[in-house]
Protein backbone atom coordinates (compact mmCIF):
# COMPACT_ATOMS: atom_id res chain seq x y z
CA UNK A 1 0.00 0.00 0.00
CA UNK A 2 1.87 3.36 -1.02
CA UNK A 3 2.55 5.86 2.04
CA UNK A 4 2.43 9.44 1.71
CA UNK A 5 5.23 10.60 3.79
CA UNK A 6 4.87 14.14 3.37
CA UNK A 7 3.17 16.97 0.98
CA UNK A 8 5.39 16.21 -2.36
CA UNK A 9 6.62 12.45 -2.14
CA UNK A 10 4.23 9.23 -2.31
CA UNK A 11 6.11 5.81 -1.04
CA UNK A 12 5.84 2.99 -3.08
CA UNK A 13 6.42 -0.90 -1.65
CA UNK A 14 9.24 -2.25 -4.18
CA UNK A 15 6.84 -4.88 -5.39
CA UNK A 16 4.54 -2.34 -6.96
CA UNK A 17 7.08 -0.60 -8.37
CA UNK A 18 6.16 0.56 -12.33
CA UNK A 19 8.39 -1.38 -15.23
CA UNK A 20 11.16 0.02 -16.58
CA UNK A 21 12.05 2.30 -13.88
CA UNK A 22 15.80 1.12 -14.10
CA UNK A 23 18.03 4.18 -16.18
CA UNK A 24 20.38 5.96 -13.55
CA UNK A 25 20.48 9.81 -13.95
CA UNK A 26 21.74 10.54 -11.11
CA UNK A 27 23.49 9.84 -7.97
CA UNK A 28 22.84 11.68 -4.49
CA UNK A 29 26.09 12.62 -2.36
CA UNK A 30 23.67 11.15 0.27
CA UNK A 31 23.48 7.68 1.87
CA UNK A 32 20.04 5.82 2.31
CA UNK A 33 20.20 6.76 6.26
CA UNK A 34 20.50 10.05 5.71
CA UNK A 35 17.60 10.07 2.89
CA UNK A 36 15.45 8.60 5.25
CA UNK A 37 16.20 11.13 8.04
CA UNK A 38 15.22 14.28 5.57
CA UNK A 39 12.46 12.52 3.73
CA UNK A 40 11.03 9.79 5.68
CA UNK A 41 11.16 7.11 2.57
CA UNK A 42 12.01 3.65 4.08
CA UNK A 43 14.42 1.75 2.19
CA UNK A 44 14.01 -1.81 1.67
CA UNK A 45 16.71 -4.75 0.97
CA UNK A 46 16.53 -6.50 -2.53
CA UNK A 47 19.08 -8.40 -5.19
CA UNK A 48 19.56 -7.46 -8.34
CA UNK A 49 22.26 -9.71 -10.69
CA UNK A 50 25.15 -7.48 -9.16
CA UNK A 51 25.05 -7.58 -6.08
CA UNK A 52 22.32 -6.63 -2.79
CA UNK A 53 20.96 -3.35 -2.57
CA UNK A 54 19.08 -1.10 -0.66
CA UNK A 55 16.45 0.63 -2.60
CA UNK A 56 12.97 3.09 -2.14
CA UNK A 57 10.22 3.69 -4.80
CA UNK A 58 8.44 7.06 -4.35
CA UNK A 59 5.67 8.95 -6.75
CA UNK A 60 5.75 12.53 -6.87
CA UNK A 61 3.06 14.86 -7.46
CA UNK A 62 3.06 14.53 -11.17
CA UNK A 63 2.65 10.90 -10.90
CA UNK A 64 6.07 9.86 -11.95
CA UNK A 65 7.61 7.02 -10.11
CA UNK A 66 11.41 7.15 -8.82
CA UNK A 67 13.57 4.58 -7.56
CA UNK A 68 16.88 5.26 -5.33
CA UNK A 69 19.13 2.56 -5.25
CA UNK A 70 22.74 1.86 -2.91
CA UNK A 71 24.04 -1.04 -4.20
CA UNK A 72 25.86 -2.38 -1.29
CA UNK A 73 29.82 -3.19 -2.56
CA UNK A 74 29.35 -0.25 -4.81
CA UNK A 75 32.96 1.54 -4.90
CA UNK A 76 31.67 4.95 -4.81
CA UNK A 77 29.39 6.61 -2.00
CA UNK A 78 25.77 7.58 -2.10
CA UNK A 79 23.00 6.61 -4.02
CA UNK A 80 21.38 6.10 -7.69
CA UNK A 81 18.55 8.19 -8.55
CA UNK A 82 16.75 5.69 -11.29
CA UNK A 83 14.14 7.13 -13.96
CA UNK A 84 11.91 5.23 -16.44
CA UNK A 85 13.33 4.11 -19.43
CA UNK A 86 10.91 5.39 -21.68
CA UNK A 87 11.63 8.83 -20.09
CA UNK A 88 13.06 11.25 -23.04
CA UNK A 89 13.60 14.22 -21.13
CA UNK A 90 16.55 13.03 -18.78
CA UNK A 91 16.55 16.93 -17.30
CA UNK A 92 13.27 17.24 -16.09
CA UNK A 93 12.69 14.22 -15.03
CA UNK A 94 15.49 14.52 -12.58
CA UNK A 95 14.18 18.04 -11.87
CA UNK A 96 11.07 16.35 -10.48
CA UNK A 97 12.70 14.17 -8.82
CA UNK A 98 14.92 16.55 -6.74
CA UNK A 99 11.93 18.55 -6.22
CA UNK A 100 10.09 16.17 -4.67
CA UNK A 101 12.71 15.29 -2.41
CA UNK A 102 13.30 18.64 -1.52
CA UNK A 103 16.65 18.07 -2.22
CA UNK A 104 18.95 20.40 -4.55
CA UNK A 105 21.08 20.11 -7.59
CA UNK A 106 24.57 20.71 -5.30
CA UNK A 107 23.80 17.64 -3.23
CA UNK A 108 24.25 15.35 -6.48
CA UNK A 109 27.71 13.91 -7.00
CA UNK A 110 26.84 12.71 -10.40
CA UNK A 111 24.92 13.01 -13.65
CA UNK A 112 24.38 11.39 -16.59
CA UNK A 113 26.00 13.44 -19.36
CA UNK A 114 22.77 14.54 -21.34
CA UNK A 115 21.57 16.35 -17.88
CA UNK A 116 22.37 20.10 -17.97
CA UNK A 117 22.94 20.52 -14.45
CA UNK A 118 22.28 24.51 -14.70
CA UNK A 119 18.98 23.51 -15.76
CA UNK A 120 17.87 21.57 -13.15
CA UNK A 121 17.02 24.55 -11.02
CA UNK A 122 12.78 24.55 -10.31
CA UNK A 123 10.73 26.97 -13.04
CA UNK A 124 8.13 28.47 -11.41
CA UNK A 125 5.38 26.73 -13.70
CA UNK A 126 6.92 23.19 -12.54
CA UNK A 127 5.86 24.61 -8.90
CA UNK A 128 2.47 25.71 -10.30
CA UNK A 129 1.70 22.24 -11.88
CA UNK A 130 3.26 20.09 -9.43
CA UNK A 131 0.69 22.56 -6.58
CA UNK A 132 -2.13 22.13 -9.03
CA UNK A 133 -1.39 18.28 -9.46
CA UNK A 134 -1.05 18.20 -5.50
CA UNK A 135 -4.23 19.78 -4.83
CA UNK A 136 -6.19 17.13 -6.83
CA UNK A 137 -4.73 14.37 -4.49
CA UNK A 138 -5.43 16.89 -1.38
CA UNK A 139 -9.01 16.54 -2.92
CA UNK A 140 -9.12 12.40 -3.38
CA UNK A 141 -11.08 11.59 -0.61
CA UNK A 142 -8.89 10.23 2.53
CA UNK A 143 -10.33 6.78 2.48
CA UNK A 144 -8.93 5.62 -0.47
CA UNK A 145 -5.46 7.04 0.84
CA UNK A 146 -2.95 5.50 3.27
CA UNK A 147 -2.28 8.38 5.17
CA UNK A 148 0.67 8.36 7.74
CA UNK A 149 1.97 11.17 9.33
CA UNK A 150 3.81 13.96 8.27
CA UNK A 151 7.64 13.11 9.26
CA UNK A 152 8.62 16.37 8.29
CA UNK A 153 8.76 19.56 10.90
CA UNK A 154 8.13 23.15 9.39
CA UNK A 155 10.17 25.52 10.55
CA UNK A 156 9.68 29.44 11.22
CA UNK A 157 13.13 30.94 11.62
CA UNK A 158 14.57 34.82 12.09
CA UNK A 159 17.07 35.60 8.76
CA UNK A 160 19.75 37.73 9.80
CA UNK A 161 18.19 40.84 7.68
CA UNK A 162 15.32 40.73 10.10
CA UNK A 163 12.71 38.58 7.65
CA UNK A 164 11.01 35.56 8.26
CA UNK A 165 12.11 31.94 6.55
CA UNK A 166 9.39 28.79 6.49
CA UNK A 167 11.78 25.84 6.01
CA UNK A 168 10.85 22.22 6.25
CA UNK A 169 14.06 20.36 8.67
CA UNK A 170 16.91 19.63 6.56
CA UNK A 171 15.57 21.59 3.68
CA UNK A 172 18.99 24.37 2.76
CA UNK A 173 16.42 27.11 1.08
CA UNK A 174 13.18 28.57 2.63
CA UNK A 175 9.78 27.87 1.53
CA UNK A 176 8.50 31.32 1.69
CA UNK A 177 10.06 34.23 3.17
CA UNK A 178 8.39 36.90 5.06
CA UNK A 179 8.52 40.22 6.57
CA UNK A 180 7.23 39.29 9.75
CA UNK A 181 7.18 36.64 11.99
CA UNK A 182 2.78 37.04 12.03
CA UNK A 183 2.88 36.90 8.18
CA UNK A 184 5.17 33.33 7.91
CA UNK A 185 3.01 31.89 10.22
CA UNK A 186 0.07 32.66 8.78
CA UNK A 187 2.06 31.46 5.45
CA UNK A 188 2.21 27.81 6.56
CA UNK A 189 -1.31 27.56 7.80
CA UNK A 190 -2.62 28.37 4.52
CA UNK A 191 -0.18 26.13 2.64
CA UNK A 192 0.23 23.67 5.13
CA UNK A 193 -2.62 23.54 7.25
CA UNK A 194 -2.29 19.89 8.60
CA UNK A 195 1.64 20.90 10.16
CA UNK A 196 2.07 22.70 13.18
CA UNK A 197 5.32 24.75 12.29
CA UNK A 198 7.83 25.41 15.09
CA UNK A 199 8.14 28.81 15.81
CA UNK A 200 11.74 29.94 17.07
CA UNK A 201 11.76 32.64 19.60
CA UNK A 202 12.79 35.95 19.07
CA UNK A 203 12.62 37.34 22.85
CA UNK A 204 14.60 35.91 25.70
CA UNK A 205 12.54 35.28 28.04
CA UNK A 206 12.27 33.10 31.15
CA UNK A 207 10.81 30.38 29.24
CA UNK A 208 13.52 30.16 26.83
CA UNK A 209 15.96 31.41 23.99
CA UNK A 210 16.44 31.44 20.48
CA UNK A 211 17.02 28.08 19.76
CA UNK A 212 13.61 26.93 21.91
CA UNK A 213 11.02 26.66 19.73
CA UNK A 214 7.17 26.50 20.35
CA UNK A 215 4.25 25.44 18.10
CA UNK A 216 2.59 28.31 15.90
CA UNK A 217 -1.02 28.75 17.20
CA UNK B 1 40.61 -4.32 -23.66
CA UNK B 2 38.47 -2.60 -20.89
CA UNK B 3 38.57 -3.70 -17.54
CA UNK B 4 39.28 -5.44 -14.51
CA UNK B 5 35.66 -5.33 -13.63
CA UNK B 6 34.29 -7.77 -11.16
CA UNK B 7 30.77 -8.66 -9.81
CA UNK B 8 29.69 -10.29 -6.74
CA UNK B 9 26.16 -12.25 -7.22
CA UNK B 10 26.98 -14.76 -9.26
CA UNK B 11 25.85 -18.33 -8.32
CA UNK B 12 28.46 -21.84 -8.58
CA UNK B 13 26.02 -22.45 -11.78
CA UNK B 14 26.87 -18.80 -13.34
CA UNK B 15 30.18 -18.74 -13.06
CA UNK B 16 30.93 -22.36 -14.08
CA UNK B 17 28.75 -21.37 -17.50
CA UNK B 18 30.73 -18.16 -18.09
CA UNK B 19 34.36 -20.36 -17.54
CA UNK B 20 32.95 -22.96 -19.97
CA UNK B 21 31.21 -19.77 -22.68
CA UNK B 22 33.71 -16.69 -22.29
CA UNK B 23 30.55 -14.57 -21.98
CA UNK B 24 29.15 -12.79 -19.18
CA UNK B 25 24.69 -12.47 -19.14
CA UNK B 26 22.98 -10.12 -17.66
CA UNK B 27 18.90 -10.81 -17.54
CA UNK B 28 16.31 -8.10 -18.04
CA UNK B 29 15.29 -7.69 -14.20
CA UNK B 30 12.18 -9.84 -13.08
CA UNK B 31 10.03 -8.86 -9.73
CA UNK B 32 11.53 -5.67 -8.80
CA UNK B 33 13.59 -2.96 -11.57
CA UNK B 34 11.49 -4.47 -14.37
CA UNK B 35 12.97 -3.49 -17.54
CA UNK B 36 12.59 -4.40 -21.29
CA UNK B 37 16.39 -3.69 -21.74
CA UNK B 38 18.74 -6.30 -20.46
CA UNK B 39 21.69 -5.39 -19.72
CA UNK B 40 25.12 -7.01 -18.15
CA UNK B 41 26.11 -4.92 -14.58
CA UNK B 42 29.53 -5.06 -13.07
CA UNK B 43 31.56 -2.99 -10.35
CA UNK B 44 34.88 -1.16 -12.12
CA UNK B 45 38.36 -2.69 -10.59
CA UNK B 46 39.63 -6.08 -9.48
CA UNK B 47 37.39 -8.43 -6.93
CA UNK B 48 38.37 -7.14 -3.56
CA UNK B 49 40.60 -9.37 -1.54
CA UNK B 50 38.13 -11.60 0.61
CA UNK B 51 35.46 -10.81 -1.57
CA UNK B 52 33.39 -14.37 -3.58
CA UNK B 53 32.93 -13.30 -7.17
CA UNK B 54 34.09 -13.24 -10.64
CA UNK B 55 37.05 -10.33 -11.83
CA UNK B 56 37.25 -10.00 -16.01
CA UNK B 57 37.98 -7.97 -18.50
CA UNK B 58 36.36 -7.27 -22.02
CA UNK B 59 37.08 -5.96 -25.71
CA UNK B 60 33.62 -4.59 -25.35
CA UNK B 61 33.13 -1.12 -24.27
CA UNK B 62 30.95 -0.20 -21.29
CA UNK B 63 27.55 2.24 -22.14
CA UNK B 64 28.16 6.02 -22.41
CA UNK B 65 26.54 7.46 -19.21
CA UNK B 66 26.80 4.67 -16.86
CA UNK B 67 27.10 5.49 -13.45
CA UNK B 68 30.82 5.89 -12.19
CA UNK B 69 31.89 2.95 -10.66
CA UNK B 70 28.91 0.62 -12.24
CA UNK B 71 29.81 0.12 -15.38
CA UNK B 72 26.70 -1.81 -17.84
CA UNK B 73 26.11 -3.14 -21.48
CA UNK B 74 22.95 -2.56 -22.71
CA UNK B 75 21.05 -4.22 -25.69
CA UNK B 76 19.69 -0.94 -26.66
CA UNK B 77 20.70 1.05 -28.42
CA UNK B 78 22.63 -2.31 -30.24
CA UNK B 79 25.59 -2.28 -30.92
CA UNK B 80 28.66 -4.15 -31.66
CA UNK B 81 29.87 -6.73 -28.89
CA UNK B 82 26.60 -6.90 -27.14
CA UNK B 83 24.36 -9.56 -28.34
CA UNK B 84 20.85 -9.73 -27.62
CA UNK B 85 19.73 -13.13 -26.90
CA UNK B 86 15.79 -13.90 -25.50
CA UNK B 87 15.83 -11.82 -22.69
CA UNK B 88 19.68 -11.84 -22.05
CA UNK B 89 22.43 -9.72 -23.00
CA UNK B 90 25.31 -11.24 -23.40
CA UNK B 91 29.58 -10.21 -23.83
CA UNK B 92 32.54 -11.96 -24.72
CA UNK B 93 34.76 -11.78 -21.51
CA UNK B 94 37.81 -12.96 -20.28
CA UNK B 95 37.71 -14.42 -16.77
CA UNK B 96 40.82 -12.43 -14.75
CA UNK B 97 40.17 -14.63 -11.57
CA UNK B 98 36.71 -16.41 -9.72
CA UNK B 99 36.14 -16.89 -5.56
CA UNK B 100 33.46 -18.53 -6.21
CA UNK B 101 33.96 -21.92 -7.44
CA UNK B 102 37.22 -24.44 -6.27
Amino acid sequence: MPKYLSRTIQQIPLEQMARGLARPVATLILEPAEITSRSGLTFETAHDDLDELQAAVFRVATGQEFALVRHRHQPQPGTDILINETSRDLGAALRDALQGLQLEPRELRWTHPKIEVTKLKRSPDVGNKAAEIQKTIELTPKSSRAIRPAVRELYIEQRPDGTYAVRWGGAQRASAIKPTQSKAIEWAKEHHPDVHPRVERVRNTDKGGHDKRRKGR
Amino acid sequence: MYGPFHRLNDSPDNVRKILDSGEIWGMAPRGIFQSDIPKVKAYDGELPSGQTGIEFETEVKPDSGHVPGKPTWSVKPKRAGVVHDGDCAKIKVRVLRQTVID
